[in-house]
């Protein structure tokens, strides 16, 4: 099968970017948009879980200071930072997968092929309880994931040469009633790419590229965002991604 | 009166935070890191549970009603829900 592989990034603008996720996922939803691996980045922000309230996730007073911008995804699961040297790529197809319903296997599917991509970088990574890669009990990988329609959305954040000091700032530790100790915790779970096998972006992207296209059987044909993802991520940008009530607070904004 | 609590599911954490009045929920937000599909049906369970009873057998049923209109969490189950509902009672 072919998929279009799409590099639009808007690093200083993570609020585009994630309503541009949207926007493809629905326009392949709907039938119009082929299924689609993408490769983005994002210079300085935190991505909320759908379900997450900002206040309860991360040093909102660091963020400010350091200009972090705060932006919440439509998929669930857990806060992440993002900088340069964090990689993220989204898998966006109609299922010809058989996944149904069954989110678990939505996750087994799909993190194989980074898995595999690792394991060719020479990283002994180990796919984690559902939704990380790690290495060593260290996750390189966290991974969010949605089904609508029979489509599927599988999207990945990989550290290959993130600040994980800032990362450990800015993210709280649920739970954790001392900063330090909770800097120290979370250090403790995460770790680079660079770091194991030094290895940077160009390497991955590449390893990745051909991880998913042995695992999920596709060709990646290079393409752009089609006019109608442009005008619904404009759309979704200004009515949902840029409003405090879906960033900070927990209102549900569903335009689609 | 304004309780909140927090439970550990298999994977991540469930928040939640609630208007109580005597053993009745007045109002309730389910916040955390889990998996819920569709996510918009969050904003369903929430308005379910208002003036539902804190007592495992009447939040069972209204989780459980919830849970048969096709909902899936693969990071939680129906019983941790509950649970993370019933903890507000501690602060009650």
């Amino acid at each position: 099968m072919e998929f279009r592989f799409l590099d639009v990034e808007y690093p200083e603008n993570p609020y585009l970017s994630l309503a541009t996720e949207e926007a493809i996922f629905h326009e392949v939803m709907r039938g119009r948009s082929p299924p689609t691996f993408r490769f983005y980045r994002h210079s300085n922000a935190v991505i909320l879980g759908c379900f997450q309230l900002a206040e309860q996730e991360i040093d909102s007073e660091f963020a400010a200071k350091n200009q972090i911008h705060v932006v919440k995804r439509f998929t669930g699961g857990g806060a992440v930072y993002h900088d340069l040297g964090n990689l993220n790529f989204s898998v966006i197809t109609r299922d010809t997968f058989g996944i149904g319903l069954n989110v678990k296997k939505l996750y087994s599917t799909m993190i194989e092929g980074a898995v595999d991509a690792f394991k060719g970088l020479g990283i002994p990574a180990e796919s984690g309880k559902l939704n990380d890669v790690t290495v060593n009990g260290k996750k390189i990988l966290g991974a969010a994931a949605t089904i609508r329609e029979k489509t599927l959305l599988f999207h990945a954040a990989v550290l290959v040469d993130t600040n994980l000091t800032t990362l450990a700032t800015v993210l709280k530790v649920p739970g954790e009633k001392l900063k330090d100790k909770g800097v120290k915790t979370i250090l403790e779970r995460v770790t680079n790419i660079k770091a194991i096998s030094g290895h940077g972006i160009p390497e991955v992207r590449r390893a990745l590229i051909d991880g998913y296209s042995k695992a999920l059987g596709i060709d990646l044909r290079e393409g752009g965002l089609t006019n109608e993802e442009k005008e619904l991520a404009k759309e979704l940008h200004g009515k949902k991604y840029t409003k405090r009530e879906w960033n900070r607070e927990r209102e549900v904004i569903n335009l689609l | 009166m304004q309780v909140s609590s927090m439970y550990k599911a298999e994977k991540g954490l469930i928040k939640i935070s609630a208007d109580v009045e005597g053993e009745t929920i007045r109002s309730i937000r389910i916040t955390g890191d889990f998996f819920l599909i569709p996510e918009e049906s969050i904003v369903e369970l929430e308005r379910s549970l208002v003036g539902k009873r804190l007592d495992e057998e009447a939040l069972n049923e209204t989780v459980g009603r919830f849970y048969s209109t096709g909902i899936v969490s693969p990071s939680m189950t129906k019983e941790d829900l509950v649970k993370a509902i019933l903890g507000v009672k501690n602060g009650v």
